[in-house]
C-alpha cells in the first residue's frame, strides 16, 4: 500500500518540527500564564496610568495580526540581533500575544467572583494575598477552565504562524515536504498531529472540569 | 485514547480517499509560448561587493573547468547554466570576504521548498537541489563551510539586511527593485514562466486560455508575469487567475480538473511533470503487478 | 464595660449622606438589634465598624484599641496602622445576609482555614473546635458537606459557627434571616438566642420585630441616617414615642 510507505516515509521528517511545535506550545504556556495574571492586575489596578498601559497593551497585542507581532519582534526589535533564536523570538512572540487574551479571562473570571467572598475572608482577618491565593483564585480557575480550553487549543494550531519567521514547525516541514513529493499528503499527516494533540489538550480539560465538579 | 484513535483513523479515511482520486490517467504540456523570461542571480547586501565578486570569480572557474556543467547536467539533463567563463578582476576593498573567511562560514539565505533548486529530500528530508550543489562547491573552494539557512522568502531582502545570512541563492530572479537594493552577481541560469495544461484541456496556445481557470502561486513570479501579460489577464475566466498559496495545489487543481491550466517557473514545471508522471507509471506497474 | 464605641460617625456616597452623626455603645454581654427601614443606613453602620467602608469622619474603639478618630480641627477620620486594623478584625465576627460561605471548601474547612491561616492555631485543634461549634449549631454531622449541598438554613448556620470559630468578642448579623424561606428562620434565631443566653455580645441588623423584642436587651430605631429613637426592646418596639417608629412598626403590624 504506497499510501502508507509515503506515511512511513514522511514521518520521521516530522518529528523534529513536532518537537519544535510542542516547544512553542509548551514555552508559550509557561510563561503567558503568569505573565496574563500580572496584565490582568494591571487592568484592573486602581492606578490609572497602570490600568491605562494595560489597557494599550490588550488593544495592541488583540488588536493586530498574530502574524504581524511575529514579523515585529524577527525584523522590528532584531531579536535576532540580541541572540534571540528564530524558535525563542516566536516564544517571546506568542507569549505577549497569548497574556493579552489570558489576561482578560482571568479579569472576566475575577470579577465573577462575587464581592460576599472577598468581604468574609476580610472579615476573618486573611491578607490580601491569602484571599486571592486561598479563596478567590482557586474558584477563579473553576470558572476559566471553558474559556481556557478553547485558547488551548486555538494556541496548538496557532504555532504554524511561527513559520512566518522561518521557524521548521509542524505545519512549514508538511509544506516543505509536500513541494518535493509533489503530494498534499504531508499536511493531512500535519493535521493528524493537530487533531492528536488538541484531543490530548481536550481530554485534559475534561478531566480538570471534573475534578473541580465538586461544588458549584 | 479511544476519540484520539477515532480521531486518527478519520484522518487515514480521508487521505486514502484524496490518494485514491489522485491517481488519475493524465498527461501534462508545457507550452511553448512563454508569458516572460527572467534570469537567476545570487543576491549580497549592497555594500558585501568583495564577497560578491569573489563567489563570482569561483563560479567561472567552475565554468571554465567543467564543474558547472557537471552539476547542471544531474539535475537538469544538460547544461542549462549561463554563467560566464570570465569577470574583470575585482575591484573592491570591502571587509565582507574577510568577513565570512573569518568566521569560517558562508551562511546562505534560501526557501527549501523551491524544486529543484534547493527543496527538501522526501526520504531524508535534506535541503538538496541545483543551488546547494553549487553552493557546496564554492565554499569548497573557499575554504569555508556552508549553513544553509531557510528563511521566508517573501521577507528575503530583510534577512539579508538584519545580517541573518549572508547571501540569496535560491532561483532569485533579477527585477530592477533587486537590482537597486542588492548586490546581484552575473546572470547564472533562465527561467520562462510558462503555461502548464492536460493534454485533454484542449490548449494548444496562449490564445486558447479564453474563458479558462488558470491558477498560479501567490507571491510568485508568475503573479508578475501576468500582470505584464494584459492581453492574456483579461481574457482569462474572471478576469484573473486563481490564486493559490503554493505550487503542489496549483498542480492539484490542474490535476482534479477545478483549474484548466497553471502558470508557473518552467523549471519548477518540469520538475514536478517528471516527478507526477513517474509516480503515475509506479501506480500503474503497482496495479499490473496485483 | 464597652466593648464597641462609636462616636460622630458620617459616611457618604458622592452626595448621598448615609450615616448623620451616628453615636452608639455596646456593652459586654448586651444583645443589641437595630431595626429600621431599608435605606436607613443600618447595614453600612455594620460595615463601617466591621472594616469593609471606612467612615469619612468619627472615631471608632474597640474597648482599648483605637481603629479610627478624627483630629479636633480636621475633618476627615484618621485610620490606625494595618497591623492594629487586623488585631481589631479579631476582636469580631460578622454573620451576611448572603452566607458567604467559602463553595470550595468543605464545611471543616470553612470553619478552620481562618483559625488555622490567620490564628495560627494547629490544624487538629482547630478541628476540635470546629466540631464542637458544628454540634452548637446542630449540624456536626455535615462537616464533610461542601456549601453546595447544605439548604440556605443550614448554610447560615455553618456561617455563624465560622463566625464564633475566631472567638470574637462581638458578633455582628447583617439580616442574618433576609435571604431565608420563612420556615427556616427558626433555625437561625434559635441559634442567635442559645448564644443571647451564653452571653455572647452581639449586635443584629434585622426585620424581625417579634425576635428583636424577644431576644434583645436594647433596640435602637435608625432612619434616614439618624438614629431616632433607642431603649429597651419593650419600649422601643411595644411603645415608640418617636411619630417616624410608630410609622415603621405599623407596616409590619398589618402584614
Amino acid at each position: 500500500m504506497s499510501l502508507f510507505e509515503d506515511i512511513a516515509q514522511v514521518l520521521p521528517q516530522m518529528m523534529e518540527p513536532l518537537l519544535v511545535t510542542v516547544t512553542i506550545f509548551a514555552f508559550t504556556l509557561l510563561f503567558s500564564l503568569p505573565l496574563g495574571l500580572v496584565v490582568a492586575f494591571g487592568r484592573m489596578s486602581r492606578i490609572a496610568p497602570v490600568r491605562w498601559i494595560a489597557q494599550v497593551y490588550l488593544l495592541v497585542m488583540r488588536g493586530t495580526p498574530l502574524m504581524l507581532q511575529l514579523i515585529f519582534f524577527w525584523f522590528g526589535l532584531k531579536l535576532g540581533g540580541i541572540g534571540f533564536s528564530r524558535l525563542q523570538t516566536a516564544i517571546v512572540a506568542f507569549t505577549f500575544n497569548y497574556a493579552a487574551y489570558f489576561a482578560e479571562i482571568y479579569r472576566g473570571g475575577i470579577e465573577s467572583i462575587p464581592a460576599g467572598q472577598k468581604e468574609a475572608a476580610n472579615v476573618l482577618g486573611f491578607s490580601k494575598s491569602q484571599t486571592f491565593f486561598r479563596i478567590v483564585l482557586p474558584q477563579v480557575v473553576k470558572k476559566i477552565l471553558p474559556p481556557m480550553g478553547n485558547e488551548f487549543m486555538t494556541l496548538v494550531k496557532d504555532t504554524s504562524l511561527a513559520q512566518v519567521i522561518a521557524v521548521v514547525e509542524i505545519t512549514s516541514i508538511a509544506q516543505k515536504i509536500q513541494t518535493g513529493m509533489v503530494s498534499l499528503l504531508p499536511i493531512f499527516v500535519a493535521g493528524a498531529f493537530y487533531l492528536i494533540m488538541n484531543a490530548v489538550v481536550s481530554k485534559c480539560f475534561s478531566m480538570a472540569e471534573k475534578k473541580l465538579s465538586y461544588y458549584r | 485514547m479511544k476519540k484520539m484513535l477515532a480521531a486518527a483513523l478519520t484522518l487515514v479515511m480521508t487521505a486514502l480517499l484524496f490518494a485514491g482520486c489522485s491517481k488519475k490517467d493524465v498527461e501534462y504540456v508545457v507550452l511553448d509560448e512563454a508569458l516572460s523570461e527572467e534570469q537567476y542571480a545570487i543576491g549580497f547586501r549592497k555594500e558585501d561587493q568583495a564577497l560578491r565578486d569573489e563567489v563570482q570569480r569561483i563560479l567561472c572557474e567552475m565554468k571554465k573547468d567543467g564543474t558547472a556543467a557537471e552539476i547542471a547536467t544531474k539535475w537538469f539533463g544538460e547544461d542549462t547554466s549561463t554563467i560566464p567563463e570570465s569577470v574583470p578582476e575585482s575591484t573592491a576593498t570591502d571587509d565582507s570576504l574577510q568577513k565570512v573567511k573569518d568566521k569560517g562560514v558562508l551562511v546562505m539565505g534560501l526557501d527549501d521548498s523551491f524544486p529543484p533548486m534547493g527543496y527538501r529530500d522526501q526520504e531524508s528530508g535534506e535541503i538538496i537541489g541545483y543551488d546547494i550543489d553549487m553552493a557546496a562547491e564554492v565554499c569548497e573552494r573557499m575554504g569555508v563551510e556552508l549553513q544553509l539557512e531557510p528563511i521566508t522568502w517573501a521577507y528575503n531582502v530583510e534577512e539579508l539586511n538584519q545580517g541573518t545570512v549572508d547571501c540569496l541563492w535560491n532561483g532569485l530572479s533579477i527585477s530592477e527593485e533587486r537590482q537597486e537594493k542588492l548586490c546581484l552577481s552575473e546572470p547564472y541560469m533562465e527561467n520562462r514562466q510558462v503555461v502548464v495544461t492536460l493534454k485533454d484541456n484542449g490548449i494548444a496556445a496562449v490564445a486558447d486560455l479564453k474563458d479558462k481557470v488558470v491558477v498560479l502561486q501567490d507571491g510568485s513570479t508568475a503573479v508578475e508575469a501576468l500582470e505584464g501579460r494584459q492581453d492574456i489577464k483579461s481574457i482569462l475566466s474572471g478576469g484573473d487567475a486563481v490564486r493559490v498559496p503554493n505550487n503542489v495545489l496549483a498542480m492539484y487543481e490542474l490535476q482534479q480538473g477545478t483549474s484548466d491550466a497553471v502558470i508557473m517557473d518552467e523549471i519548477v514545471a518540469r520538475y514536478y511533470i517528471a516527478h507526477l508522471t513517474e509516480l503515475e507509471q509506479e501506480a500503474e506497474n503497482n496495479s499490473t503487478a496485483e | 464595660m464597652s466593648v464597641l464605641s462609636a462616636q460622630n460617625l458620617k459616611k457618604s456616597f458622592g452626595a448621598n449622606e448615609v450615616l448623620k452623626d451616628i453615636s452608639f455603645e455596646i456593652n459586654e454581654g448586651e444583645v443589641l438589634s437595630i431595626i429600621g427601614p431599608s435605606g436607613s443606613g443600618k447595614s453600612t453602620l455594620l460595615r463601617c465598624v466591621t472594616l469593609l467602608e471606612r467612615v469619612d469622619s468619627g472615631r471608632i474603639a474597640y474597648g482599648d484599641l483605637l481603629m479610627a478618630d478624627t483630629p479636633a480641627g480636621q475633618a476627615r477620620a484618621v485610620y490606625s496602622e494595618a497591623a492594629v486594623l487586623q488585631q481589631i478584625r479579631r476582636r469580631f465576627g460578622l454573620v451576611f445576609q448572603n452566607f458567604n460561605l467559602f463553595p470550595h471548601f468543605t464545611v471543616m474547612r470553612n470553619l478552620t482555614e481562618a483559625p488555622v491561616r490567620v490564628g495560627k492555631k494547629d490544624r487538629r485543634t482547630a478541628e476540635e473546635e470546629a466540631r464542637a461549634l458544628l454540634q452548637k449549631v446542630g449540624l456536626a454531622e455535615r462537616a464533610d458537606a461542601y456549601p453546595c449541598e447544605l439548604s440556605g438554613g443550614q448554610q447560615q448556620r455553618v456561617a455563624i459557627a465560622r463566625a464564633l470559630a475566631m472567638q470574637p468578642d462581638v458578633l455582628f448579623f447583617d439580616e442574618p434571616t433576609s435571604a431565608l424561606d420563612p420556615e427556616l428562620t427558626g433555625d437561625i434565631l434559635k441559634v442567635i438566642r442559645d448564644l443571647a443566653e451564653e452571653h455572647m455580645t452581639m449586635v443584629i441588623v434585622t426585620h424581625e420585630m417579634a425576635f428583636a423584642r424577644d431576644v434583645s436587651d436594647r433596640v435602637i430605631f435608625m432612619d434616614g441616617g439618624v438614629i431616632v429613637e433607642q431603649g429597651e426592646p419593650a419600649q422601643v418596639i411595644g411603645n415608640p414615642r418617636s411619630e417616624r417608629t410608630r410609622a415603621f412598626l405599623s407596616r409590619f403590624h398589618q402584614n
